[in-house]
């Protein structure tokens, strides 16, 4: 039978034989330096920029609803408090966003593994509790939005005339987004911390 | 700038091994791999002003290219290593000495990729002949602990060498 001992041997000679080569020439390198910067920005784009976006789309909307429907005062208070709450989560969003890449970096530069596991894990953390206040209060609001504003295209009538159908349309929208923030929290976050809480703990296990 | 990228890249051509044998290790699908290369690379790139030589540079290079393998989000399922068994099995038949401590080093990597995350940190130290101490230092584990884990890990392997040449029969 093979033994770690006799592999060990086997190891040390042919543990690179099949390495591929490095990007070492400067251009090489440079092309890989640039690819990794756009997949990077591609992720930024994933993250503050589609936020931004539909804050600016929301914004936007909020403030015709609040000049077309000038008088219907409901309409307007549910615009004005989305409008100001969006502002906040938005900017405390970007600025939790920022210091999520700060802290990634340092963990690179932690003094060992487990401390820049732990950095990564507690940031992560942090940003997912974050993320789940800023959907619950996000999510109904924004669906709200939509209903409102389906009413107004559809019907151009009072929200309660047609109490039903703009239920049905909150609802809908509702479960469509809390479909795909599930999800995308499941990807995002709560997959690999439950890995790197398994790797933590598989380290502090003796 | 010029002479701080060619002190890089001729440090990185020096342990390019590392960056290699990690990613095998924990990546087994061929694409994923090329795609963890790259990261580690720009991680490197990245994190190399702060790097001030207070460590070796394998040392500091060991950390980063771990932490990147292990935190990397993994997209490929793990049926690649298995396959990898087999086919070495057939092949090492009629092949020469080199092929035969290529297929040593395959069953290897296939038996390291059966570990932990942890273990296989543990042990690619290990095999890359770095002291128990300078093992504990890049984990963040103490040197008992690390002793501790070789021995389960070791065993660990022997299980599992013993495992795949009664299915496959011994094939040196």
């Amino acid at each position: 039978m093979e033994t770690l001992d006799d592999l060990k041997g086997g190891w040390k000679q042919g543990r690179d034989l099949d390495a591929p080569s490095l990007p070492l020439k400067s251009t090489e390198f440079n092309q890989l330096i640039n690819g990794r910067l756009k997949k990077e920005q591609r992720l930024v784009w994933h993250y503050a920029v589609k936020t931004y976006i539909w804050s600016v789309m929301v914004f936007s909307y909020l403030s015709y609803l609040m000049i077309t429907s000038w008088g219907d005062w409901r309409l307007f208070a549910v615009c004005a408090v989305t409008m100001a709450i969006y502002i906040i989560f938005t900017t405390v969003f970007m600025k939790r966003f920022k210091r999520f890449f700060a802290v990634e970096c340092a963990a690179q530069q932690a003094l060992d593994l487990r401390q820049g596991l732990q950095m990564k894990l507690k940031e992560l953390n942090g940003f997912y509790q974050f993320k789940r206040i800023f959907d619950w209060i996000m999510v109904p609001l924004s669906c709200m939005v939509i209903a409102l504003s389906v009413n107004n295209l559809a019907f151009d009538a009072d929200f309660t005339e047609h109490l039903w159908f703009n239920m049905c349309t909150f609802i809908l929208y509702s479960a469509a987004f809390t479909y795909v923030t599930f999800r995308d929290n499941i990807t995002y976050f709560k997959v690999p911390m439950e890995k790197l809480n398994a790797v933590i703990k598989d380290m502090e296990g003796d | 700038m010029e002479h701080t990228e060619q002190q890089f890249l001729s440090q990185l051509e020096a342990h390019a091994g590392i960056i290699h044998r990690i990613c095998r290790s924990y990546f087994t699908a061929e694409e994923l791999r090329k795609d963890v290369y790259q990261e580690i690379v720009y991680q490197l790139w990245k994190s190399y002003p702060s790097f001030r030589g207070l460590s070796k540079f394998s040392t500091w290079m060991y950390r980063i290219t771990l932490n990147t393998a292990i935190t990397y989000h993994r997209k490929a399922k793990r049926d690649f290593m298995e396959q990898a068994w087999v086919e070495h099995a057939e092949m090492i038949a009629d092949s020469g000495v080199e092929e035969e401590v290529k297929a040593q080093v395959d069953r290897l990597y296939s038996a390291i990729n059966t570990l932990t995350e942890v273990e296989k940190a543990i042990i690619l130290l290990y095999l890359d002949e770095q002291r128990y101490e300078e093992i504990a230092a890049i984990c963040g584990m103490t040197v008992k602990n690390v002793s501790v884990r070789l021995v389960r890990i070791k065993k660990k392997l022997e299980k599992y060498f013993k495992q795949k040449q009664v299915n496959y029969g011994n094939i040196r």
